[in-house]
């Protein structure tokens, strides 16, 4: 942190080699919060990347010792997605679906599977990602965020309401119905007779 | 804890969110797990909840910015 500290400081100072440092530390999740929020759209995704880090030079100056450079990164990005997408009026509403689907399989498990993928499940796994990109970009970009920094990024509800400037409630909110209609169209895609049985109910 | 099959089904996805994201105290957590153990409606729910979250934690891997753009920030940031 001390190493960071200093990088900050001399930033500060205008030292773009040392910006340069940190932007070598926090492209990474950056880019990938861009990705995921500007789903399907790789373009607009380095637009965000890029503006991100250099709004985050011309600003730092104002940018508090005291807080995280992650954080504070975070939220410039999310802002930019943020303005981005909420001129787009045809983003659909979510519902929250109020009635747990059906499934065939009776046993009840209730823990995460752990373990390294076997290759069928890194093919699996990119599929899924796939899916989620799909999903993700039906939803309103206020959802696709706390869904991306909570549920991909792994922060907390607090630093989530934190970074988007909500309540915690809020950012429940939206997470449980982003979840939920995420979880119905993947639902969707594996099981299309019972969905369209299910809608029609 | 109130029985889950009483409540309403907002509730009842609130408290099975709060179990997947491990904010239920450990006495309700237990509870909720005897509970999917025996009842198949909340079991699959959550089942189907974990793949979600499964699917979205994929998506954490494999998000390097591509070369050019890195190159590229770099050239705005200090110049060619």
């Amino acid at each position: 942190m001390g190493a960071e500290r200093d990088l900050i400081e001399k930033s500060r100072h205008g030292d773009a080699a040392a910006f340069t440092q940190l932007v070598h530390r926090y492209e990474e999740r950056i880019f990938r919060l861009a990705k995921n929020v500007c789903s399907g759209l790789p373009a607009e995704a380095e637009d965000v990347y890029q503006e991100t880090f250099l709004a985050a030079f011309k600003k730092i100056r104002g940018f508090r010792k005291d807080s995280d450079l992650g954080t504070w990164l975070y939220r410039i990005a999310s802002n930019l997605c943020f303005m981005r997408y909420r001129r787009k009026k045809s983003e659909p509403f979510v519902p929250l679906l109020d009635r747990p689907h059906g499934h065939d399989d009776e046993s009840a498990h209730l823990q995460f599977a752990d373990g390294l993928p076997t290759p069928e499940e890194s093919a699996r796994k990119k599929e899924l990602v796939e899916q989620v990109a799909k999903a993700l970009g039906k939803l309103p970009v206020d959802y696709r965020l706390v869904l991306t920094l909570r549920d991909i990024e792994g922060l907390s509800n607090k630093e989530t309401a934190e970074i988007l400037k909500l309540s915690l409630t809020a950012v429940k909110s939206r997470l449980h119905r982003g979840r939920l209609f995420l979880r119905d169209e993947f639902e969707r895609v594996a099981n299309p007779s019972a969905a369209a049985r299910i809608s029609r109910k | 804890m109130m029985k889950l099959e009483d409540l309403s089904c907002r509730r009842r996805v609130a408290l099975l969110m709060d179990y997947l994201d491990r904010e239920l105290p450990p006495p309700q957590r237990k509870s909720l797990a005897e509970h999917g153990a025996k009842c198949r409606s909340c079991a699959d729910l959550l089942k189907s909840l974990m793949r979600t979250l499964e699917a979205l934690h994929s998506s954490k891997k494999n998000a390097k910015p591509p070369a050019a753009a890195r190159l590229r920030l770099r050239a705005r940031l200090i110049g060619p």
